[in-house]
């Protein structure tokens, strides 16, 4: 007997290809797009009419290309080792335009002495980048928003320092929704135990927000609330590199022009740095992701060392006692993802 | 899918749709039964269906731009040739003239039983780009964008799988290929890469350093990138194949090759050094 399965008539939707709903529904018959069919070969492109013909077979199933799951993440960790990288941050704040500058740059050549291996998320990077590129015919850049189901995706590059082998580059790009909502709830921050595992943590600042007197404190308040529970909880800690990223760095204007501008962002960090004491270290970097910012004030430098800092030495590996995984609840879980890196 | 026999150097032909697998196939084969050939290449056998191939090398001695191959079946999949110097034979398997089964394997992320048997059947590749493509997605530059997005923005295109930029396509079919290839003895894959429609690019080859590889390292970085870190496993050249010789939409050019040798149209650039054969990548393959 065929089994009942779904199939999306949205162009574009990862579950097309075997992957997850492209709206975010776990169960897909909420979903307007998805329709259910018998497991029998359906194909929604030949209902439509696609000039893509059928195989008569189908012998091999690739990867999806699409974000990758925890345990897809964990085997290529297991494979080549590497460093996991969780970015987080408010919606807007500019975190998935960081990643998919990252990506554009490697499409130019190598970046920052990095050597690009492969991808097994490529399609993922493609949807991401689409938005600002000019075949997407839109006025001006955007970047797809990281839907809150994948905040437990990750996205892969495999990369090559100099002459070193070949490793692993798994990125959690937390949705700005996750952050709000685990902001506002221990609960929900409970959800976010990759931050335990992270070798990095990137919590985003938007500076075009800090320009802005009405959405200012909310920045910073988000951004120390999120600390003082990761600490709290014990998913932050002495065994945390953290990188504070100024996000649209490009909006802040001229040192000289915008003095107070200037010494109150410095004076923001400088708080947050204190709620994060304890974590065991805090760079900040002034980053304007979009390429082609003309902005002097802007230095490219910063994005490429943000990136060189996600392959330092972990510090989890340099610490004695480091907070045991199973304490986050999801010990399952936890476990088919313990990978030992360095 | 027909395998190579054990004497048999088989080739396996791959290329995303437009990228120049027909016309080298049709100047291939035309250039080997010209009477003023004096390569080393030679058919072992014609293929019993060869209608296409004959089109092929029609098109090219009537300088026709070879029209999409897509459903234009039955193509032989694979050819046969003898090397008259050294005896060896060669089988070059063209799995998809037309390439939609290779947009189709990154679009929809599988592949026929026969693409699996033809890629494990051989560890020498001839893969195709085109010399005039664009291989990234060109992002909006800043003086292009505007403010007034409300309207406009009303004919944005949706992102779907056939968007990914053709670099990550390329760098695709050759993870895929290497999954495929997983579980073989080790050994280390050949790949000849084929930019094709090198003729469009004759302004800029009087530059000092100007060869196949640094058009693939500056254009198609994320594929360079791959195969330079992929040392340990695949031995790789760069070749710059003009086939037709010149656009055909240029009439003038057009007349001036009708005119001339259809053997003088094709050239071959390997690093810095020119030549006239066709067969020189596929003579790299099985050396």
């Amino acid at each position: 007997m065929s089994a009942l399965t779904f199939t999306c008539k949205q162009k574009g939707c990862p579950l097309r290809s075997g992957g997850s709903c492209l709206e975010g529904f776990s169960n897909l018959a909420e979903c307007p797009h998805a329709e259910q069919s018998e497991a029998s070969g359906a194909d929604p492109d030949l209902a439509a009419g696609s000039p893509v013909e059928p195989h008569r077979d189908s012998g091999y199933q690739f990867h999806s290309g699409e974000a990758l799951s925890y345990e897809g993440g964990s085997q290529l960790l297991k494979q080549y080792g590497g460093k996991v990288v969780v970015v987080v941050g408010a919606q807007w704040s500019g975190k998935t335009t960081l990643l998919s500058r990252i990506y554009e740059e490697f499409e130019r050549g190598p970046f920052a002495g990095i050597r690009f291996t492969g991808s097994k998320t490529l399609l993922e990077f493609s949807r991401r980048c689409w938005l600002a590129s000019c075949g997407s015919m839109r006025s001006k850049p955007d970047t797809e928003r990281t839907k809150e189901w994948e905040t437990d995706k990750l996205l892969h590059l495999q990369v090559t320092l100099e002459d070193g082998p070949s490793q692993a580059l798994l990125i959690a790009d937390v949705s700005g929704e996750t952050y709000r909502l685990a902001t506002g709830s221990t609960d929900a921050f409970r959800k976010l135990f990759l931050l335990q595992r992270a070798d990095h943590v990137v919590l985003f600042l938007d500076c075009k927000r800090l320009s802005d007197l009405e959405h200012r404190g909310a920045v910073e308040s988000k951004a120390c609330t999120f600390l003082r529970l990761g600490r709290q909880i014990g998913f932050l800690g002495a065994f945390t590199n953290l990188t504070l990223v100024l996000s649209k760095w490009d909006a802040v204007g001229e040192r000289k022009d915008n003095p107070e501008l200037y010494a109150y962002i410095e004076q923001v960090v400088e708080r947050v740095k204190s709620v994060a004491a304890g974590i065991g270290e805090i760079n900040v970097r002034r980053i304007a992701a979009r390429r082609d910012v003309a902005a002097p004030w802007v230095e490219d430098r910063e994005l490429s060392e943000l990136l060189l800092s996600w392959f330092k030495p972990s510090l989890r590996n340099q610490l004695q006692a480091v907070p045991p995984f199973s304490s986050v609840g999801n010990t399952r879980r936890m476990q088919t993802y313990c990978v030992t890196n360095d | 899918m027909i395998e190579p026999s054990s004497d048999e150097n088989g080739l396996l032909f791959i290329g995303l749709p437009g990228s120049g697998k027909s016309t080298f196939l049709g100047a291939l084969a035309g250039s080997i039964e010209h009477a003023d050939y004096t390569g080393r290449l030679q058919f072992s056998g014609y293929p019993e269906e060869r209608a296409l191939l004959e089109q092929l090398i029609t098109d090219w001695l009537q300088c026709n731009t070879v029209g999409r191959t897509k459903g234009q079946q039955p193509f032989p999949n694979t050819l046969h040739l003898t090397d008259s110097e050294t005896g060896s034979t060669i089988l070059l398997n063209v799995p998809d003239l037309s390439g939609e089964i290779f947009d189709r394997q990154c679009e929809r992320r599988d592949c026929s039983t026969s693409y699996v048997e033809a890629a494990r059947a051989t560890d020498r590749v001839m893969l195709f780009c085109h010399a005039g493509r664009n291989y990234r997605n060109e992002p909006i530059p800043p003086s292009e964008a505007t403010d007034d997005d409300d309207k406009l923005d009303q004919l944005e295109v949706k992102w779907n799988p056939e968007h990914v930029a053709l670099g990550a396509k390329l760098v695709d079919l050759l993870q895929m290929l290497f999954d495929l290839r997983q579980e073989l003895p080790d050994g280390k894959l050949r790949i000849a890469l084929v930019v094709s429609a090198w003729d469009i690019l004759d302004h800029i080859q009087s530059l000092v350093g100007f060869t196949p590889e640094s058009f693939v390292k500056e254009n198609i970085a994320l594929l360079y990138q791959f195969l330079d870190t992929h040392r340990d496993k695949i031995d790789f050249e760069f070749f710059g194949v003009s086939a037709q010789g010149a656009d055909y939409e240029d009439k003038q050019a057009r007349k001036r090759l009708l005119e001339g040798n259809p053997l003088d149209r094709i050239s071959v650039v390997q690093g810095t050094v020119r030549d006239r054969d066709l067969a020189i990548p596929v003579k790299w393959l099985i050396r």
